[in-house]
């Protein structure tokens, strides 16, 4: 089995500070200042990947595991972690557009990898990713391969074959099905995958492996299936304001709040539930 | 516009995909139940006047299918619209619907876009709304290329009152005997309650990050249970296991309309708010009055959430009995 778990990098949109939006002439959100971190569902997409690799590993038909991220150098240090946490590849192709509402150019470029270089025969991604929220890369990724696709998948096991035991939400319930590659797995919430952290001995022995970088131009002009056109254009942005009253309740101990919050206005909403 | 609802008749969650739709229609587009119609996918085990009764649109087209995989879904529904013009293709927004959404587009050359909240429609494009920058900001796009097709947000609508329509128009087909695309060697469903005690309950105890463990939040479940309130969580909380899935809050879980919800040691994170932004009132417990969940409630106590909740149980409990 040969797996693609791909992941991108994103600001920490929870650091920024309340309210504090900048919208450029072109659309653009300033958010250089707060940290990056790896989209919180393809964190969740890499670790379910380590532990069917361990899970494998045991039953003596270790997968290859394929890390890639389309983006800019700022991936870099996680590519690092990822090769640390033994991925065997780990691969960024470089690009500079604004991919923020573009899955389906994402999606061209997945597949491009898998068809040229990967060979991959299960790829899997995070459900939605911050910043462009477009929820909509495995499925059109789904669509050019011509492969099935399962969402909100929260666990993924070894089964007998070269087949996969994959857990999902449906909307009426939880799956439990024997599938068989190749296939697209979208991970929706999982409990318990946050990414583990790799040990000194992990960054000994792997972290100095090279990371590879690959144009996106040149893999696309090198026999790429042109992206769908997907025409959805970004015209304009607001900011959501949310504020209610935020009456902070005054007092000396906890106590005190706690009565002053429940005379004052709790008692009188609990009574009217 | 001439527009078709697709709908999952195979879920037990049709009335609810029904229901957002058809409220989607009437706040969206100037028309009659009569202008556009519905495609509802069915099978054995759903009860057909049902699925006619709760329809979105006066005429609907009953697709019975052998059982709701979305791969052989897509293969009908291109079928079923081969040369058929229609500018507005309308998903439900659970699992389903976006999905179908998304690929539908692509197989027909058309664009689309997931979990929108208004459209404005235009003569040859249509303009949407939906979040963007994990709910943050809300972006305004333009969708170009027919057919359009939309999966709309989550929890936008639920609740919304049925669709009153008098007399129904339907027509059938049936693609039960088409082979399938089978990847899946085998698949066992659990059935689980699409709405949840949490999309019902009139008080939620909501506990976040800061309650620090498995066991704090144990004990905020039997307090909750004291106060007559469900407990529900944020998404650190629910990743780290130490409440079930069912119980996660936010654009990622449960879109909760309760009358009342009191956060607990939860920052307030646009992706969480949106799980409880519907309460008719909101309590923040902070130990940072800095968190941005504080400028977003009603009234806020600055103070460690165990002693402010355990206080309150006895002000609850002491107070004059509840009805
Ligand atoms: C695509 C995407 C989808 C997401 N979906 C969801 C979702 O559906 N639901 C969701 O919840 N999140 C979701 N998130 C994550 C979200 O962005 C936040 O990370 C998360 O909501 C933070 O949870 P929290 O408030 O519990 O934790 P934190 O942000 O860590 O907040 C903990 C709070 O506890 C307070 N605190 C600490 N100790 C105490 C104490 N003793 N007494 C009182 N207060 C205390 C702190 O001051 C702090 O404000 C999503 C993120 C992304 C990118
Ligand atoms: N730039 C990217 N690089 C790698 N994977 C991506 C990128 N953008 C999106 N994806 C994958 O597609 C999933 C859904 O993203 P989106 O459709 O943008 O919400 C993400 O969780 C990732 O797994």
């Amino acid at each position: 089995m040969n797996i693609l778990v791909c992941f991108k990098v994103v600001p920490d949109l929870d650091l920024m500070p309340g309210g504090d939006w900048n919208v450029d002439s072109r659309l653009r959100v300033e958010t250089g200042y707060v940290k990056n971190i790896i989209n919180p569902y393809d964190e969740s997409a890499l670790e379910i990947a380590l532990q069917f690799a361990d899970k494998a590993d045991d039953d003596q038909c270790s997968p290859g595991l394929t890390a890639l991220t389309i983006g800019d150098s700022k991936a870099n240090l996680h590519l690092k972690t990822l090769r640390a946490l033994s991925f065997d590849r780990a691969v960024r192709i470089d690009s500079k557009e604004d991919l923020r509402f573009r899955p389906e150019t994402c999606a061209a470029l997945i597949s491009a990898y898998i068809n040229k270089i990967g060979k991959n025969n299960v790829v899997i991604m995070g459900r939605q990713s911050g910043v462009g929220d477009n929820a909509q890369t495995p499925l059109i990724c789904a669509e050019m391969m011509g492969w099935p696709c399962i969402t909100q998948v929260s666990s993924i096991e070894p089964a007998a074959g070269a087949c996969l035991r994959v857990t999902n939400l449906v909307d009426d319930g939880t799956c439990r099905q024997t599938i068989e590659p190749p296939c697209i797995l979208a991970i929706g919430n999982a409990p318990n995958s946050y990414l583990r952290v790799p040990t000194l001995k992990d960054i000994k022995a792997h972290g100095q492996k090279p990371v590879e970088v690959i144009d996106a131009a040149v893999l696309m002009a090198t026999g790429g299936q042109p992206a769908l056109p997907g025409g959805c254009e970004l015209l304009g942005i607001e900011a959501i304001d949310r504020r209610r009253s935020g009456i902070i309740i005054e007092g000396e101990t906890a106590a005190e709040k706690t009565q002053a919050l429940y005379y004052s206005y709790l008692k009188g909403w609990l009574a009217g539930i | 516009m001439k527009y078709k609802i697709v709908l999952n008749g195979c879920s037990s969650t049709y009335r609810i995909q029904a229901g957002e739709t058809g409220a989607f229609i009437r706040n969206n587009l100037e028309s009659q139940p009569g202008d556009g119609s519905t495609i509802v996918f069915y099978n054995d085990g759903a009860a057909k006047e049902n699925l006619i009764a709760a329809s979105p649109t006066t005429r609907l087209h009953l697709v019975k299918i052998n059982s709701y995989r979305p791969e052989a879904v897509l293969t009908y529904l291109k079928e079923l619209e081969y040369g058929i013009e229609c500018d507005l293709y309308l998903f439900p927004g659970d699992y389903a619907g976006s999905e179908l959404s998304t690929r539908f587009a692509a197989r027909t050359g058309g664009s689309s876009i997931a979990a929108v909240d208004k459209i404005e429609p235009g003569s040859e494009s249509l303009t949407c709304y939906r979040a963007i920058y994990s709910n943050y900001l809300r972006g305004r796009f333009r969708l170009g290329k027919k057919p359009f097709c939309l999966s709309i947000a989550r929890g936008l609508s639920a609740g919304a009152p049925g669709n009153q329509i008098e007399k129904r128009q339907v027509t059938e087909s049936d693609f039960w005997d088409l082979p399938e695309n089978r990847f899946t060697r085998d698949c066992e469903f659990t059935a689980a309650d699409p709405v949840g005690e949490l999309g019902r309950a009139p008080f939620i105890l909501a506990a976040g990050r800061g309650v620090k463990s498995r066991e704090k939040t144990e004990m905020l479940g039997k307090i909750a249970k004291e106060l007559g309130a469900e407990l529900g969580v944020s998404r650190p909380v629910a990743m780290s296991a130490w409440a079930p899935l069912d119980r996660l809050l936010g654009i990622s879980g449960t879109m909760a309309r309760p009358k009342l919800c009191l956060a607990a040691a939860v920052s307030g994170a646009a992706a969480f708010y949106a799980g409880i932004e519907k309460s008719k009132k909101i309590v923040a417990i902070n130990i940072d009055a800095q968190a941005p969940l504080v400028r977003a409630a009603d009234v806020a106590i600055i103070d460690d959430y165990e002693t402010v909740l355990k206080e309150l149980v006895k002000l609850v409990q002491s107070g004059e009995p509840r009805e």
